[in-house]
């Protein structure tokens, strides 16, 4: 029977049925699960001395309309797009622009006549460019260059380390041109983008040279590039990844511990007040010092009211209020609605993403989402928190809400990542 | 007597997954049972039955893997937990709906 997907008739029924369905990868499976069928009802004519070709004609006869069938298995596997998440982006896209506007009418001398509004502008343009760019892409291609991407992200964080310039008290930037890249961001990025492709822990031979390699030295270039705050953040998603792919819990705590006895030793060891200045935010006792952001930044809120102060109020306790401190400064502008609003905004999208991964069958995919949700969602709640006083003030700014053509551009490539594996949720095969 | 179609077409998924809370399956396999089960009453188009499948692959509600046989690859069925409690639903919807339906057409009571 293996000649049967060669004769003219099946051939015929089985192109007009995929001629209906988009997603190609899927057309070897549903011919040879067709076949199959057909082979069985064929074998049942046959047997019942009906003759050959006639049982043929008659299997197909009783599969039905080709364009039937074609376009029922096409609407299971079309190309999906997730329009609420699209629609979220879009609605902080235009949220960020505004925030910039305000945070520039409020300060019109600072940055000397720099138009941030324009730029903002510009690179949201150039964001849905990429996100667009990205939707035609096979995500599943990155795999094959995971360890080139980690390696890169770790070489242009040492060539930062070694030669960036420093911008407000933190050498995380590379100058090209006229434009500073912030090598912790896109390192932190491309280091979590590269995870999922790499050998799962489970795998690894020796823990303690994958740990070395994959969290230690990503840890002292953030440390070298002043940026912790960027490094906690590819923690959190390397210790996910971990747990996701442990071989035993044994081999997860065993390196949690050691990890952080690893940490705490460094950090009592280079600076004394390393933990206490992470830990004050609780008791606020120290208002000049350590605590001071914290204080500014939660007196700031408490003033905001229901109302606000208007678009761009002025300020002078918040610091950064275009960047770090942009969500409390918008909540200064609009009042407590604003933010939550936008921590609503924040929250829905988080939850829309772990939706889309719940629906994930792809175990790359998957990975790949939980990672870049977990960037996302990190640099989404540690601000919320932290206006609440319920984070230390750390230098992690709001997405999409805060001025940043780096952190903008980033944010847009890994929605559009998240979308464009989404888009394929439905179209891969199960056969080999 | 055949049923009518529209009938047909919201009792399929019910009775798939009943046949697969039984064992793993294969799609003729599971139309030669629905036939011989239902003394032919339910005779679907066959072609029709794998955008189901595929659609409750999406949902997770069954999980496929594929085997050889006889020289062809053939895909088996599986229904998941998920599916598990899609068919428990599913079921006490359809006994509401019979009961009902059985109290109006006035054959419930004897």
């Amino acid at each position: 029977m293996k000649e049967l997907h060669s004769h003219p008739l099946v051939q015929r029924f089985l192109a007009e049925v995929c001629r209906y369905v988009r997603a190609k990868e899927q057309h070897s499976d549903i011919k040879a699960e067709l076949v199959d069928h057909l082979a069985d009802r064929i074998m049942d004519y046959t047997s019942r001395g009906i003759e050959k070709e006639e049982s043929i004609a008659l299997a197909i006869a009783d599969m039905g309309a080709a364009d039937v069938v074609g376009s029922g298995l096409h609407r299971v596997h079309r190309p999906l797009m997730d329009w609420s998440l699209a629609g979220i982006l879009l609605l902080f896209m235009a949220m960020g622009i505004f925030a910039v506007y305000s945070a520039q009418a409020g300060w019109p001398q600072s940055g000397n006549g720099y138009d941030f509004v324009g730029k903002s502008v510009l690179f949201s343009v150039l964001g849905i460019g990429a996100i667009t760019a990205l939707w035609f892409c096979d995500y599943r291609k990155l795999k094959s260059y995971s360890h080139w991407l980690f390696a890169i992200a770790l070489a242009l964080m040492a060539v930062t380390a070694a030669t960036g310039i420093e911008i407000n008290g933190a050498t995380r930037y590379l100058s090209i041109g006229s434009f500073q890249l912030d090598t912790a961001m896109i390192g932190m990025f491309l280091l979590l983008l590269a995870l999922p492709g790499m050998p799962p822990a489970r795998n690894v031979k020796q823990d303690i040279f994958g740990v070395a390699y994959r969290l230690l030295i990503p840890l002292a270039l953030f440390h070298m590039c002043e940026s912790m705050a960027v490094g906690a953040v590819y923690t959190a998603g390397f210790f996910i990844h971990l747990w996701l792919t442990r071989r035993t819990m044994k081999q997860f705590w065993i390196i949690i511990a050691g990890v952080f006895a690893l940490i705490a030793f460094e950090g009592i060891r280079s600076s004394p007040y390393w933990l206490e200045r992470l830990t004050s935010f609780m008791t606020l006792n120290d208002p000049q010092g350590a605590d001071y952001y914290v204080i500014q930044t939660m007196e700031t809120f408490r003033s905001a009211g229901w109302s606000g102060h208007g678009l761009g109020a002025f300020n002078e306790r918040l610091p950064f209020h275009h960047s770090d401190s942009a969500f409390v400064y918008f909540i200064y502008c609009f009042g407590w609605g604003a933010g939550i609003g936008i921590a609503a905004m924040a929250l829905l999208f988080i939850v829309k993403v772990i939706q889309l991964i719940s629906k994930q069958r792809d175990d790359y995919g998957k990975l790949l989402l939980i990672l870049l949700l977990t960037m996302l969602g990190v640099q989404f709640i540690i601000p919320i928190l932290m206006v609440l006083g319920l984070a230390p003030y750390v230098g992690i700014a709001f997405p999409f809400l805060s001025y940043g053509n780096n952190q903008l551009l980033l944010h847009c490539v890994t929605v559009g990542l998240i979308l464009t594996i989404n888009k394929r949720r439905n179209m891969r095969t199960s056969l080999n | 007597m055949k049923v009518n179609k529209e009938l047909l077409k919201g009792s399929t998924v019910i009775m798939i997954l009943t046949l697969l809370d039984r064992k793993e399956m294969y799609g003729y396999e599971m139309i030669k049972e629905i036939e011989c089960q239902s003394e032919g009453v339910f005779s679907l188009k066959e072609g029709t039955l794998y955008p189901i499948l595929h659609m409750l692959e999406a949902e997770r509600w069954v999980e496929a893997s594929w085997s050889e046989h006889e020289g062809r690859k053939r895909k088996y069925y599986t229904i998941t937990d998920a599916g598990r409690g899609q068919l428990k639903e599913k079921k006490q919807e359809w006994n509401l709906f019979r009961g009902a339906l059985e109290r109006v057409i006035g054959e419930g009571h004897a």
